[in-house]
């Protein structure tokens, strides 16, 4: 084995982290800006390159992949990290509403834009697990194998979680359009 | 109308393409290896170096639990996911849990503490014990953790109750959790997803039922699986499982007009 002074890193080391940080920024920037909108998107992704960059040795990766699920996986224990301070159920709402449709992406006639914010309304009914693997699954094309790595559990159980969450949004968005109980019988 | 995840996906895509960070990539890496140093087999076995325990391995739990609390004092603390209808048509297992996960405080009908599934029920539980959270909800207890045993109770909860020595679920009227049932367990998945899906409704007709059973057989990844229409003529139908044939049969029903 190699070593080196901690306070002298070795080129390849450098050039393996400045790659890593090229190719996965944007991406996982993306990723806890819209899976966790309350966090600060910057300051996590800064902390998830940072314990990236103290492991540098440690991390060789085979694919993208697995260095898009490992990233990710830090990430998500970061903030879960700084939501052990908070308050259990602090700015729910405030999580969905900073993906406001109309702040960011005007849905394109009317009719869009209802449906869109009922989607959006039935989500901030969920639980903040069903929101969090919706929301990563919705943005990226993550296999069960994937949201198994990041979650931490296994991918028998990733696809369980995907598919119950999806079927409780479509169920959540289904009390939204059912027409109201007009009598009082049963 | 358009599945309500089609609609999420094209949107925090579109929300994804319009976010930027706020820092150059280079102008990160330089900040990031300006201050921080990679830890090295010298500093590693030195004080405590690592800011965090990165690296978790994928399968590893070491973040607690997120619960979601539902505290019901007092009275029997059952939750149903998506109504009755799950309930009905799990007999081909019945001692395997369908709803959701709850401790209980004692092994009589008492205050339970309703949590999120997890690989784990029973240790979730056990956790719950340890910070004093049970016995006694919302005072804390003694955090000494009970002999714990995980039954299935009549709606499909999986009760995770203390238990003296030598006592069964059959003390509280319930049944043994089959240890070889999970929550996590595909099957049991498409079980709560057919009831909620198809079961629940008032009347569902064949074929949107027959496209939920093959999205939701698709989305499990359960290929081997076959759907059986019993009677083709049918107005309403319902959906029952069947792990034993890989069947999912959908059988006549009566209608709400008959």
């Amino acid at each position: 084995m190699t070593s080196r002074r901690a306070d002298q890193p070795d080129g390849g080391a450098h050039a393996r982290f400045t790659a890593l940080v090229r190719e996965h920024q944007r991406g996982l920037y993306a990723h806890v800006r819209v899976v966790y909108p309350h966090v600060d998107a910057d300051t996590v992704v800064n902390e998830t390159f940072t314990t990236a960059w103290q492991r540098i040795d440690e991390l060789h990766f085979d694919g993208a992949a697995t260095a898009t699920t490992w990233l990710r996986a830090t990430a998500r224990y970061i903030v879960q990290n700084r939501r052990r301070g908070e308050r259990r159920w602090q700015a729910l709402n405030d999580k969905v509403a900073r993906l406001d449709p109309v702040a960011y992406a005007p849905p394109p006639d009317h009719d869009a834009g209802i449906e869109l914010q009922m989607v959006m309304d039935a989500l901030a009914s969920l639980s903040t697990s069903d929101r969090e693997v919706l929301l990563m699954t919705a943005l990226d094309d993550l296999s069960p194998e994937d949201v198994g790595a990041i979650l931490g559990v296994r991918t028998n159980a990733a696809k369980v979680r995907v598919s119950r969450a999806r079927a409780r949004l479509r169920a959540a968005v289904a009390e939204r359009t059912e027409p109201p109980d007009q009598g009082g019988t049963r | 109308m358009t599945d309500p995840f089609d609609v999420l996906r094209s949107h925090v895509r579109s929300v994804a393409l319009l976010e930027h960070p706020d820092t150059d990539p280079d102008d990160l890496v330089a900040q990031i290896t300006g201050v921080a140093e990679p830890i090295t087999a010298s500093t590693r076995d030195g004080a405590s170096v690592l800011a965090f325990p990165a690296a978790r391995s994928p399968r590893s739990h070491g973040s607690p639990r997120r619960r979601r609390w539902l505290v019901v004092a007092g009275v029997s603390a059952i939750v149903v996911v998506g109504g009755a209808g799950v309930a009905a048509f799990v007999g081909a297992r019945p001692s395997t849990p369908t709803a959701g996960v709850v401790c209980r405080a004692s092994i009589s009908n008492s205050s339970a503490i309703v949590i999120e599934p997890s690989a784990d029920p029973v240790a979730a539980c056990a956790d719950l014990w340890a910070r004093g959270d049970l016995p006694e909800i919302g005072q804390k207890g003694p955090g000494e953790i009970p002999r714990l045993v995980a039954c299935v109770g009549a709606r499909g909860t999986l009760e995770v109750l203390p238990a003296a020595k030598g006592q069964t679920c059959a003390a509280a009227g319930m049944v043994e959790a089959d240890p070889s049932g999970s929550l996590d367990d595909p099957v049991v998945a498409l079980q709560e997803r057919l009831a909620i899906d198809i079961n629940v409704a008032a009347c569902q007709a064949i074929e949107p039922a027959t496209d939920i059973v093959a999205a939701a057989l698709r989305e499990l990844e359960l290929p081997s699986w076959t759907i059986e229409v019993r009677q083709p003529t049918a107005t309403c139908v319902i959906a029952v499982v069947e792990p034993t044939s890989t069947r999912v049969l959908l059988i006549p029903r009566s209608s709400p007009t008959d």
